[in-house]
């Protein structure tokens, strides 16, 4: 039997040497959705926000901070690869949010004398690889813009390169976010290279034009609890930008996760919450009549016949 | 179509593309000589690509691996 495994060269592990293999730790990025070796999908029509949604996650990252109610543990280093905005949009953008975090790289795709990025290229890579920040994650903005013939699977050798890409940014615990535009037939171009594929879809009274405003829908995650529809806008007033959220849509859903009989901590990575939000939605859950009221605190039953 | 002259043929060895390359370049040979038909030459010039893939995805995967050690050494990582 030995010799038979090792007439197979296969690395099978017991359970044992699996627990005690030297695997890379893999960590939080933006919990509960993205960790450090995922690859994520972002995709939608033109112009319903896309990019806004891959900025507003990049800063989050980059600054430790929070962003449409998910918490960035910490700051990382985030690389934006730009190709269709370019600086000025851009500039322009980013001037919403107030200054950019130390921990985030841009790099515009009509930058002055740099030559366009194609990361379906051996050249594209290895500039890319070359002059990067060693990102723990990576937005491609679009992919479509940035690994083009790959993209359309038009040219096999280019996607080659692009999958090969991507399996070293596992292999090396670095997140990647790509962004797309939507299929021909409605659907993501490159759902199957990612794990995690996030559809933007129009809000319900999303009107023409004006700022980002979305539904997001996670239509494909390896999350252990069924991440929820999550609608989203972003406001500016006076040349400052805000985002606001769903809080109210998210209290039907932590009240009927309630009522299942989830724990807390379930309910806060099904809705992609931090634990003081459990709690506000809770109350308002209880106001609206959705869950029962609070009963009495046990401090004040009777236990034990202590009194 | 006249009948075609049947003997064994040598390709080079495809150890990287330059290898590749000579390969395609002796089928064509081969179909011009009228040694080999030019189906037959598509049929084995197809399987070249597949080999010229795999190596352009190798040198790139090496490329990778190098870049990522050069970059480890810059920031004073151990290997």
């Amino acid at each position: 039997m030995e010799g038979m495994q090792n007439a197979t060269l296969l690395p099978i592990l017991t359970d044992p040497q699996l627990m005690a293999a030297g695997r890379p730790a893999r960590s939080d990025l933006l919990p509960p959705w993205l960790s450090s070796d995922t690859r994520a999908l972002v995709y939608g029509p033109p112009g319903i926000g896309k990019s806004f949604l891959a900025l507003g996650i990049a800063w989050a990252v980059a600054s430790g901070t929070s962003f449409l109610g998910w918490r960035a543990p910490r700051p990382r280093r985030v690389l934006y690869l730009d190709g269709e905005m370019g600086a000025a949009e851009l500039g322009d953008r980013l001037a919403l949010f107030g200054q950019l975090p130390g921990n985030l790289a841009i790099v515009p795709h009509d930058r002055p004398g740099g030559a366009r990025l194609d990361l379906g290229t051996e050249d594209g890579i290895v500039r890319l690889m070359a002059g990067w920040n060693d990102p723990q994650l990576l937005v491609l903005d679009t992919l479509s813009a940035l690994a083009p013939a790959a993209r359309a699977d038009r040219d096999h050798e280019r996607r080659d390169a692009l999958h090969c890409l991507l399996l070293h940014l596992k292999q090396t615990r670095r997140a990647v976010l790509m962004v797309d535009h939507t299929a021909k037939n409605g659907a993501a171009g490159r759902a199957s290279a990612a794990d995690l594929v996030m559809a933007l879809r129009p809000a319900a009274s999303a009107a023409a034009g004006g700022n980002a405003r979305f539904e997001i829908h996670f239509e494909k995650t390896r999350q252990r609890v069924p991440l929820f529809p999550i609608a989203a806008e972003l406001q500016t007033t006076d040349g400052a930008g805000a985002w606001r959220w769903d809080a109210a849509c998210r209290v039907d859903r932590l009240a009927a996760l309630v009522r299942q009989g989830l724990s807390r901590r379930d309910v806060c990575e099904a809705l992609g919450i931090e634990r003081s939000w459990f709690f506000r939605l809770k109350a308002e859950a209880r106001t609206r009549g959705l869950l029962p009221p609070k009963g009495p605190s046990r401090s004040g039953t009777s236990r034990g016949g202590t009194s | 179509m006249s009948a075609l002259k049947r003997e064994a043929f040598e390709l080079p060895d495809t150890n990287d593309i330059d290898s590749v390359n000579q390969a395609q370049v002796t089928l064509i040979r081969l179909v011009a000589q009228n040694q080999i038909r030019a189906s037959e030459a598509l049929k084995i010039s197809r399987m070249l690509e597949h080999r010229r893939r795999a190596i352009a995805t190798g040198t790139l995967w090496e490329k990778m691996q190098e870049l990522e050690a050069q970059g480890r050494q810059m920031r004073g990582e151990e290997p």
